[in-house]
């Protein structure tokens, strides 16, 4: 059964779609900007099936697409600050495309290192990225200072950085 | 180096928690410009904060119990935007607003899920993620797909044509398409498509795959590059590390345990205005509305049809367990009764789900059957248009019979919505809730507590009411038309 190239391209597409989130969220610093992006991208990958070539990696072709819509995306936004300089940009999306991989080993990882984190920091975890709770929020459902939730966050970031890197080089 | 390192660190904490000024920009600049190890460094820990963000699962603290990986992760509640095939499928709504759902659970049989997602029979899904223990759920996709899930397996559900099994046993079907359904499955390692097709899927912890077709054909597309093509009465096997081979077929019923029960419960509310009995009611049924008719006997406008009254009449009746549109849930409703041959031009025939405390807070279903026209609302006033909707369909006919089916959709932190359907006299009564509704009403944000039953005709006599019921699930809540 021969598949149309927009179906190919909506099937990698929604196989890739949060690494390539997680590739634009580097790039523009901020969630939402980020899915905004990416839907530009999505449309425009179908729009361009065609010239997908199947025996190149989908996900270095669609990151190019997705560094051209944040370019688009930067110039709409007009004077409105950008997280990264534009020849920041370019070096970083050049070097992100270059690491991102079709089988994402991070997201595995990641539940691993999840479940070796104690109960307050899950329980952190889960306020701020699950429920999205405002950071005040979390201070008074915690019982902790405004900073000190802050600290704890960069702390379980950095330790879930140095665990996802040890289970990927044990995978 | 070592303090440019944690200066960085400084940096990209404060932007992933929103709080980089304008000169920490200029800073993270200089250090990115300066440094391949600084961008890598920043490369990683922004795929740690991304990677929090786009995960399909957090752990939910828990001290006690050893830790399983299935047991221990539930879906990220984070929706955030859609594939592209979602938005062109599905309606776009305002940013702000939760995604809707598109995928129904038409049933789910002594389900015992684990994770965050805890779907009731007759929930509505959007991208989720489900661990199901044990028991046995039917959803349902638009375009007719429907998978039945049998735990213990985790189901992916990305959007409105393709799904993830990532781990357990699913029968797949498609009740509508004869030919290819447009519907991709994935797993860890393939995609599978179907051809009008009705097929069992398996992929077991370690990692293998297996298909039984037992009708049309399907074509897994391995992520190794492989292409295998499964006929029906044909199994294929995949090893985890990647050799296929002809395994014996196997028939759904041995595979998928999914039988539809005989009973699927009793009405948690019943009335028979024929008979004039029931259950799940704190009193007996009384005029309502107006101060000097309030509480006033109706039972001399029940006939041996129902309630039929001769003038516009309001009767109401407060219910035991009141549904909570605070909570996750659903209930069922129908309302089953008849209108008579004489041609009418305007009928005044509605019904309302209210709070007692505050009547104007409800579900309310409307027919006007000089427009043809029906409604389901959920409304916080009389004034207040939000949440209307209105759409033509064909009304019961004169001089038959007809029930009238929907549910309440209630969640805690998203809006809440009603749905309505017209079941004519020749229209068999399904076992499961019906493919489309007749009327689907907005989402609205609620917080409703329902515990009171109005009921306005003004059809002088023409339209009698013989029955309602509630229920937690379809089959109980709905019951072949009297005769």
């Amino acid at each position: 059964m021969e598949r149309e190239p927009s179906e190919i391209i909506t099937g990698l597409l929604m196989k890739h779609f949060d690494g390539l989130l997680r590739y634009v969220i580097s790039l523009v610093g901020n969630e939402t900007d980020a899915r905004d992006i990416m839907q530009e991208t999505s449309m425009a990958l179908v729009r361009k099936a065609a010239s997908y070539d199947e025996t190149r990696p989908f996900v270095s072709w669609a990151c190019r697409f997705a560094y051209l819509e944040t370019l688009k995306f930067r110039e709409k936004s007009g004077k409105q600050p950008m997280l990264l300089d534009d020849d920041v940009l370019e070096i970083m999306a050049s070097e992100q495309a270059e690491t991102l991989t079709p089988s994402d080993p991070g997201k595995e990882a990641l539940d691993l290192c999840l479940a070796k984190l104690s109960a307050l920091e899950q329980r952190l975890l889960i306020l701020r990225y699950r429920d999205e709770v405002p950071a005040d929020e979390i201070c008074a459902e915690l019982g902790i200072s405004r900073r000190s939730v802050f600290r704890q966050l960069k702390e379980i970031r950095e330790k879930l950085q140095v665990c996802i890197k040890r289970e990927v080089s044990y995978a | 180096m070592r303090e440019n390192r944690d200066h960085l660190r400084s940096l990209v904490a404060k932007l992933c928690d929103e709080e980089l000024s304008q000169q920490d920009r200029d800073d993270l600049n200089d250090l990115l410009r300066e440094s391949p190890a600084l961008r890598r460094e920043y490369a990683s820990l922004m795929e740690v904060h991304a990677n929090l963000i786009t995960h399909s699962g957090l752990p939910e603290p828990d001290t006690t119990l050893p830790k399983s990986r299935n047991q221990m992760f539930v879906p990220l509640a984070i929706m955030g935007a859609l594939s592209l095939v979602l938005l062109l499928i599905l309606p776009l709504t305002e940013k702000t607003e939760p995604a809707p759902g598109f995928v129904s659970v038409i049933r789910a049989d002594d389900c015992d899920w684990t994770g965050r997602s805890h779907p009731v029979e007759g929930a509505l899904l959007g991208k989720s993620k489900l661990h199901l223990n044990s028991g046995t759920a039917v959803l349902r996709f638009p375009g007719g797909v429907e998978i039945t899930l049998a735990g213990p397996a985790e189901l992916e559900i990305k959007n409105s044509v393709s799904a993830i099994l990532h781990e357990g046993q699913l029968y797949f079907t498609n009740s509508m398409a004869e030919d290819e359904t447009g519907f991709t499955l994935l797993t860890p390692r393939g995609e599978v498509l179907d051809i009008g097709t009705s097929y069992s899927l398996k992929v077991s912890p370690e990692g293998s795959e297996e298909i039984h077709v037992d009708d049309g054909m399907v074509i897994r597309l391995g992520d190794e590059g492989g292409k295998s093509t499964v006929n029906a009465g044909e199994a294929m096997r995949w090893e985890s590390r990647g050799a296929s081979r002809s395994i014996p077929f196997v028939k759904k019923s041995a595979y998928i345990r999914a039988e539809r029960r005989a009973e699927r419960g009793k009405p948690i509310a019943w009335y028979s205005f024929a008979d004039q009995e029931g259950y799940g009611f704190t009193e007996n049924w009384a005029a309502w509305g107006d101060s000097e008719e309030e509480g006033r006997s109706i039972r001399s406008e029940f006939t041996s049809q129902g309630f039929q009254p001769a003038e516009h009449a309001v009767i109401a009746a407060r219910l035991k367990v009141p549904i909570d549109l605070r909570e996750d849930g659903v209930t069922y409703f129908s309302l089953q009764g008849r209108i008579e041959d004489a041609p009418i031009s305007q009928r005044k025939f509605y019904f309302a789900f209210r709070e007692s405390n505050n009547p104007d807070h409800k579900a309310l279903f409307t027919m006007n059957t000089k427009r043809r026209t029906m409604g389901a609302h959920l409304l916080h006033s009389d004034q207040d248009i939000e949440g209307r909707s209105n759409m033509a369909l064909a009304l019961p006919a004169n001089g038959r019979r007809f029930q009238l089916a929907g549910k309440i959709i209630s969640r805690a932190d998203e809006p809440d919505q009603v749905f309505l359907r017209v079941i004519p006299e020749d229209e068999p009564l399904d076992v499961d809730e019906p493919f489309a509704w007749s009327v689907v009403g907005k989402r609205v944000y609620t917080d409703f507590r329902i515990d009171l039953v109005t009921l306005h005709l003004g059809a002088n006599g023409q339209i009698s009411i013989s029955d309602l019921n509630f229920g937690k699930t379809w089959q109980s809540a709905t019951r072949p038309l009297r005769k």
